[in-house]
């Protein structure tokens, strides 16, 4: 069965997927689908939920068993009427916030209305808005770096930001859960996975973000001037193995 | 008699206009400069001529010193690596901007100045890239106002202003050999007795004052205000001045002289241009 996932920026739709996927009736095999976007949400709903399988190619997914659980998020901005939808029997949940402005639109489009008391963001749709992203698997931050990039980022030093988040690696080896919703504060949450202290991480992590008037070129010039150089990597990662050296023969 | 005490110019030119009209209008006898006249900002030439011109003594300050010296980091310099690209690129702008008028002006800047019982120096008497930040450990930083023997100390560098009162100042000096330093747990009475040879010293001094003037041209309290200080010397009383100026005209100027336009963006939201060392407790080595 297809489930399609859609509705305001931030309002849970992720979340609402991952309740269905851990709850003790879930599918066996569910397959996840997440068109054009990097992958941050399905690195996070991989991490609950291991035997998920992710696609990206909305067609190729298209052509899944039948009786496989299939979850469709639509993220913005992409179109709620996708001509493919047509041929395939599927179920439309909205999720969306107490508060919604364009409630009666969803509720008109959706099968099934989720309403959380998250605060979100609908995009209005008279205003242009832009889309960025980048896979950044390999790279890792300098801390300091991030947070001054992350603080411009969200008060509006590169275009207005509707919606923000990231999987990112730090150069203590951690990898980090950063979310942003305007007039929020940004959260920032440690992955449950084992510190990466031996080269570039060969793991996922990403970036995604909506606004308007978004300076592109200077986002990724930007970020990039936050990220290790091999050499101060290969630096903090021998630190950091020394120290952890040190503290097991201490406990020993 | 009333001095006013300005720092971190940072080639703001019409803060530093701004600045100087109001130290005018409150009527200043003296004025006194802390250095950091060049880097970041538009106009480093400027604001050099504006304070020779004006005869107003200033000291170096650390952008100043790495203009003639070359760039020469301690890591509080950078405490980041996105600051230190920065930073990296406002040096290098800055050093091809300047006049030769400019750089020798620069390079005969004192370190320190004195007037009376006040001390004026960039970031401490030690070091003008050396931060004397609010928290950082009483002994330190009267160690450092006494080594200026001056019962004020002004100094700028962190941007941001604060007044510290070292009140009822002992320093106790107390040299000790590598056999007994290391006997963590000996008593002093103890110690007293196995080394009455050991040299010891207590100084005890007046009240002493740190002020930090904060900036001019990259104010980092989170507004963009020009910020500078007036000191009455009788009644030892510290005036903080905000001063409004347009800084929607040195924010066009940083991206017209083709600085970053971040530059920009972080001066008009009174946000420092590059983050500052938060670390009290780091020694610059500088």
């Amino acid at each position: 069965m297809l489930t399609v996932v859609a509705g305001s920026l931030g309002a849970g739709k992720t979340r609402w997927i991952r309740d269905q996927l851990t709850a003790p009736d879930s599918p066996n095999s569910p397959l996840y689908i997440s068109p054009v976007t990097v992958g941050v949400d399905a690195c996070r709903l991989r991490l609950d939920v291991p035997h998920l399988q992710v696609e990206a190619n909305l067609a190729r997914s298209m052509l899944a068993s039948g009786n496989q659980a299939i979850y469709l998020e639509l993220g913005y901005p992409l179109s709620l009427d996708i001509p493919m939808l047509a041929e395939v029997p599927h179920h439309r949940v909205a999720v969306i916030s107490a508060h919604c402005p364009t409630r009666s639109h969803w509720e008109k489009w959706a099968d099934e209305v989720i309403i959380n008391t998250f605060p979100s963001v609908d995009a209005d749709s008279n205003i242009a808005t832009d889309v960025w992203q980048a896979g950044l698997q390999g790279q890792v931050f300098d801390p300091a770096s991030l947070q001054t990039f992350w603080q411009e980022l969200v008060q509006g030093a590169y275009g207005k930001m509707m919606r923000t988040k990231a999987v990112l690696e730090l150069a203590d080896g951690q990898s980090i859960y950063i979310d942003h919703l305007p007039q929020q504060e940004t959260t920032y949450q440690d992955l449950p996975l084992p510190k990466w202290l031996d080269g570039r991480p060969q793991r996922f992590s990403g970036i995604e973000m909506i606004g308007v008037g978004l300076n592109k070129s200077a986002i990724a010039a930007t970020l990039q001037d936050c990220c290790l150089t091999d050499a101060t990597l290969k630096a903090h990662q021998a630190a950091l193995k020394q120290s952890q050296n040190y503290l097991s023969q201490e406990a020993a | 008699m009333k001095i006013a005490v300005i720092s971190c110019i940072h080639g703001n030119l019409a803060a530093l206009e701004a600045v100087l009209a109001d130290i005018d209008q409150q009527g200043a006898d003296k004025t006194f400069c802390l250095g950091d006249l060049v880097g970041y900002g538009p106009y480093p030439n400027e604001v050099v001529k504006i304070i020779r011109d004006r005869n107003i003594p200033a000291c170096q300050g650390c952008w100043d010193e790495d203009i003639i010296d070359g760039l020469e980091a301690c890591e509080c310099s950078y405490p980041s690596l996105l600051a230190e690209k920065r930073g990296r690129i406002a040096h290098e702008w800055t050093d091809a901007e300047v006049t030769a008028e400019t750089r020798e002006y620069l390079a005969q800047m004192p370190l320190a100045l004195r007037h009376e019982n006040l001390c004026f120096v960039h970031g401490s008497p030690q070091s003008q890239h050396e931060y004397l930040l609010p928290e950082t450990s009483a002994f330190l930083a009267l160690e450092r106002v006494m080594s200026t023997g001056a019962d004020v100390l002004f100094c700028g560098h962190t941007h941001v202003p604060y007044v510290r009162t070292l009140s009822d100042g002992q320093l106790q000096i107390r040299v000790v050999n590598g056999d007994e330093s290391a006997s963590k747990n000996t008593s002093s009475h103890t110690l007293e007795q196995q080394a009455p040879e050991q040299a010891s010293q207590t100084l005890t001094t007046p009240l002493k004052r740190i002020i930090n003037a904060g900036s001019v041209g990259e104010p980092r309290h989170g507004k963009p205000q020009a910020t500078y200080v007036i000191y009455d010397t009788l009644s030892e009383q510290t005036s903080f001045r905000e001063v409004d100026y347009d800084y929607d005209q040195t924010c066009a100027a940083i991206i017209d002289k083709g600085l970053p336009p971040i530059f920009s963006w972080r001066l008009s939201q009174g946000l420092e241009f590059a983050e500052k060392a938060d670390d009290p407790a780091h020694i610059c080595e500088r």
